[in-house]
């Protein structure tokens, strides 16, 4: 408690370079509270991309001149563990000097990516009209009932979707839709979805090779774990930058209490000649660091949270801050300002009493 | 009782062995007040680091009440300097950022007897302290000061007060006034040691010793 009151009557004295030396504290705790919310936000705005292009969704480009695919499908269809699925063939077209990007879909492609419709109809009340429907995007360049010309064929807008997000093919917001059934060329892909993605995976491979058809496959889980793999990585690698200025906030208070020390070494002569112990000596200075640290600490997470705040704000995203990662920071700040402050406080006890006093 | 018997400290520096003092005997009764002289680098100050256990001596014995002071631990030491010396240096050793009371109180938080806060006060009060408790020690005079460090050094109620040139940086007239605050002190039972250069007050106190080239003796005064 006398420590704490010395402590607070050395600082109306010295407070600045003190106040200082918290500050450096507060910055790196700054740095680490920062590094933990930018790594939330890039994780969750990805993985949100991620998780909207349909979990356990499988891709492949197909050749399906020879009919096998049809086949195999029907098969699929009858024996195998795939929910959904739905053939996608993929073109461009212009209108009035621009290019749009235009999608072969089965009506089942709308409920694989849980796509709704804005306004008019989706395709299947529409047996064989030539229709088309259009992302969010393009609902102020085509209207309903608008006609397009694709390869001198007239289609019909019957529909304008609601707006999804932007997903890991492409984005669907720009795209113009149509039948499948009017897709000619002979390359296709098809997306499933399934529940149990390995077991599927191989499955589907069996099949294929089994009909000799040509064909790759993506995972989209494949994709994720990558992916989470690499925000793992990075979210490491900016902790660690984090640390180093942990350790430069470090390096500066041990340099401060050295200087401190020097600077005291009449007290500490006094304090012993009066009859401190060394040990005495020793936990004032200690103690003296300690407090610095979580002074430091304290106004770390109070700029902390405004500039999270702030961001948060600016950014137009939740407020992360763990109470995890609070305590961690605190026990952070207090390992590193004892490691700062052990070698000061100790040089500062074994000073001889003599030759302090006889400067 | 303080007794010191052969003892001897050497410093080297450098490979040059300095003796600072050698095979001093002295004998203090409590209640005397001794005055010690002796030449600039004769020993004293090392002398009276020795009596105020801030540094041991090569050899010989020094005992407290009987007790060889040079046998205790570090601890132990720390204990006896907190709980039996009183210090009173030239410089004062004031820490700077507490104030004048802060400073007297230093002692009460390492000893273990406890001069009471009426006595503080009647201390101040007699050395003309009173309006200047809550200063800090640079707003004060040097004769000021030395008061202070005296008042200080009396917070344990130490058994021996050694004060190594306590007028050194002092003019007359205030060194005139520590002088017979000592004098009052001693008077009231304490034991004192004062180191001095100035001949004048060679005759204050009951025992005079000379210091000469790491030699002690005991002169007529
Ligand atoms: N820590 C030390 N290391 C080396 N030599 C020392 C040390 N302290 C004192 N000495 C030497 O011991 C001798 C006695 O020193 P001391 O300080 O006791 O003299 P003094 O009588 O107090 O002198 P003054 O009157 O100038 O204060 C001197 O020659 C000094 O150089
Ligand atoms: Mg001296």
């Amino acid at each position: 408690m006398q420590n704490i009151k010395w402590l607070y009557l050395y600082c109306k004295k010295y407070g600045l370079r003190w106040l200082l030396c918290c500050l450096s504290m507060a910055i790196a705790v700054v740095c680490m509270c920062l590094i933990s919310y930018i790594s939330y936000v890039v994780q969750n705005a990805l993985l949100e991309q991620v998780s909207l292009m349909g979990t356990d969704l499988l891709m492949g480009y197909l050749d399906r001149t020879d009919g096998l695919l049809d086949t195999f499908v029907e098969d699929i269809e009858q024996y195998g563990e795939v929910d959904r699925y739905s053939f996608v063939g993929s073109d461009i077209f212009y209108f009035e000097q621009n290019v749009y990007d235009l999608k072969f879909v089965e009506n089942s492609y709308f409920d694989l990516y849980q796509m709704e419709i804005g306004s008019g109809r989706l395709f299947y009340d529409f047996e064989d009209e030539h229709v088309v429907v259009v992302g969010k995007d393009l609902a102020n360049t085509f209207r309903l009932h608008d006609r397009i010309l694709y390869h001198n064929q007239w289609y019909t807008v019957i529909g304008i979707l609601d707006s999804v997000s932007e997903s890991f093919y492409g984005n669907d917001n720009t795209c113009v839709f149509v039948p499948y059934r009017f897709y000619d060329s002979s390359h296709t892909q098809l997306l499933m979805k399934s529940t149990d993605e390995v077991f599927t995976k191989q499955y589907l491979s069996y099949y294929l090779d089994m009909y000799a058809i040509e064909y790759e496959i993506f995972c989209q889980s494949q994709i994720k774990e990558a992916m989470k793999l690499l925000l793992e990585l990075m979210e490491k690698v900016l902790y660690i930058i984090g640390c180093v200025s942990f350790v430069v906030s470090m390096l500066g208070i041990g340099n401060v209490m050295l200087f401190s020390v020097e600077q005291r070494k009449s007290e500490i002569g006094i304090r012993k000649a009066m009859g401190a112990s060394d040990f005495s000596i020793f936990i004032q200075f200690l103690l003296e660091v300690c407090v610095m640290s979580v002074v430091g600490y304290v106004m770390g997470m109070v700029l902390s949270v405004l500039c999270i705040l702030l961001f948060s704000w600016y950014l137009d995203s939740h407020f992360h801050l763990t109470i995890s990662m609070s305590l961690y920071l605190l026990l952070m700040c207090l390992g590193i300002g004892s490691i700062a402050g052990v070698a000061p406080a100790y040089l500062a006890c074994k000073k001889d009493v003599v030759d302090v006093l006889s400067v | 009782m303080i007794v010191l018997e052969g003892v001897s400290k050497d410093f080297v520096m450098k490979g040059r062995v300095v003796q600072a003092l050698k095979n001093v005997n002295m004998c203090i009764d409590d209640g005397d007040f001794v005055v010690i002289v002796g030449k600039s680098g004769s020993g004293k100050s090392t002398l009276l680091h020795i009596l105020g256990g801030l540094l041991s001596a090569d050899s010989g014995k020094y005992l407290v009440d009987g007790v060889d002071v040079f046998s205790y631990s570090a601890k132990q030491l720390a204990m006896f300097r907190a709980n039996t010396i009183g210090f009173v240096f030239q410089q004062f050793y004031l820490v700077p950022y507490l104030s004048v009371y802060e400073n007297i109180k230093l002692p009460l938080v390492y000893g273990k007897h406890l001069e009471h806060e009426a006595q503080i006060m009647s201390y101040l009060q007699v050395l003309q302290l009173d309006l200047w408790k809550q200063h800090l020690p640079h707003q004060l005079s040097g004769g000021q000061k030395q008061r202070v460090c005296i008042i200080r050094a009396l917070m344990n109620r130490p058994k021996l007060l050694l004060c190594d040139e306590p007028t050194g940086a002092l003019d007359h007239q205030s060194a005139q006034q520590i002088m017979q605050l000592l004098k009052v002190l001693n008077r009231s039972g304490m034991t004192i040691v004062l180191v001095t250069h100035d001949l004048r007050y060679k005759s204050l106190g009951n025992r005079l010793f000379r210091v000469d080239n790491g030699m002690v003796c005991e002169c007529k005064i």
